[in-house]
């Protein structure tokens, strides 16, 4: 086994040496956006992104660090990712289930619909899934299929959806015509 | 140093509790010299401040780092090594404002950075493999959709419901009432 290095030598390693609580409370002051990137590092912190108990009170919002609204875009389309690599960890349906508000800054509004839509895709293809069994692989399931009802939207340039979607699933019950729902909805 | 000092510190407050007026020294193995020193100086400047309370961080509003005053900004400019050192401390000696005050810090050092500045600035090693990459490429993928005016107002509207539904934790109930009602 290699030796661990040296903290002296390394100080910088020492940000994910720390108690999993100090971690969490620096986690805490983050935006999605952030919390998406710092979960792209390593394995380590996407774990520990994921297990960030202030999820259980979720805000989806963005870092009011950037200076361009293209800057702002993608900071979005980062976060937006991030229930769907929670999901890694088998966490996805509780935090959509625990999602209670979407922040966007707006200095920067209206960004493009697509983005809007694709917010909405991704917290409620979880929230169906959470309706189905509580599992992840429906989620992604519908995310995917989702995305390939988008890019034959682009073919046919008949608008996609999306939008009646999320009223369909948010009409019905959690009992099993659930499972109808999220096949009406697709 | 001064009781109302130390008792900044939770750990110490509640050592000093259990020893009552004594001038033996308490141990603090986990601390160094250099470390304590800094911690005393931080301690010292906010000694008149409010004690925190345990329920501060309860509510739902998101958390601000942005709200460091001058002092603090001017205390807490430290290399990483320091920092971290300093962040292990407040956190085994129970100084919630200190520790706060590190956590804001080294969050502010990541806002606005790529995934790839992140890891060169915590000297963080990328262990996804080439598989995992490639799954997060593609989660990152963007599918641009072809629009118009009314569906952006469309969208601005369904994500305006939808923040309302998911907020009230009941958002078909309303739903249905206010389907009904039109």
């Amino acid at each position: 086994m290699a030796p661990l290095p040296d903290p002296a030598n390394h100080p910088h390693i020492l940000l994910l040496r720390l108690p999993l609580e100090v971690i969490h409370t620096i986690f805490s002051f983050l935006a999605t956006d952030s919390l998406a990137n710092v979960s792209l590092t390593c394995h380590a912190a996407l774990r520990a992104v994921a297990k960030l108990p202030t999820w259980t009170r979720l805000h989806f919002w963005i870092e009011n660090v950037y200076n361009k609204r293209e800057e702002f875009a993608s900071a979005i389309e980062r976060a937006v990712a991030v229930p769907q690599r929670a999901g890694f960890c088998g966490n996805a349906t509780w935090l959509a289930s625990h999602l209670v508000s979407i922040t966007l800054d707006r200095d920067f509004l209206p960004v493009s619909l697509d983005l809007i839509f694709r917010i909405l895709d991704s917290f409620t293809a979880l929230r169906e899934a959470s309706f189905l069994s509580g599992a992840l692989s429906p989620a992604l399931s519908l995310l995917w299929r989702r995305r390939e009802m988008a890019e034959c939207a682009l073919d046919t340039a008949k608008p996609p959806a999306t939008g009646f979607a999320f009223y369909s699933v948010f009409g019905r019950s959690t009992s099993g015509t659930a499972t109808e729902t999220a096949h009406d909805a697709i | 140093v001064d009781k109302e000092v130390a008792d900044r510190s939770v750990l110490l407050k509640n050592m000093l509790e259990d020893v009552g007026e004594s001038d033996k020294p308490i141990p603090l193995p986990n601390v160094t010299g250099k470390v304590l020193k800094k911690v005393i100086t931080y301690c010292e400047h906010h000694r008149n401040d409010p004690l925190p309370q345990p329920d501060d961080d309860l509510d739902d509003t998101k958390r601000r780092s942005d709200d460091i005053d001058d002092w603090d900004a001017d205390f807490i400019k430290v290399d990483n090594d320091q920092l971290f050192e300093l962040i292990l401390a407040a956190n085994y000696m129970d100084i919630k404002p200190l520790l706060d005050l590190g956590c804001k810090t080294v969050a502010n050092m990541i806002k606005g950075k790529t995934p790839e500045q992140i890891r060169e600035m915590f000297n963080i090693e990328n262990d996804f493999t080439p598989e995992e990459e490639e799954q997060i490429r593609k989660e990152n993928e963007y599918v641009s959709l072809p629009l118009d005016d009314s569906m952006m107002l469309g969208g601005i509207a369904c994500l305006l419901y939808y923040s309302l539904c998911i907020a009230n934790q009941s958002g078909c109930q309303h739903y249905h009432r206010w389907a009904s009602e039109s």
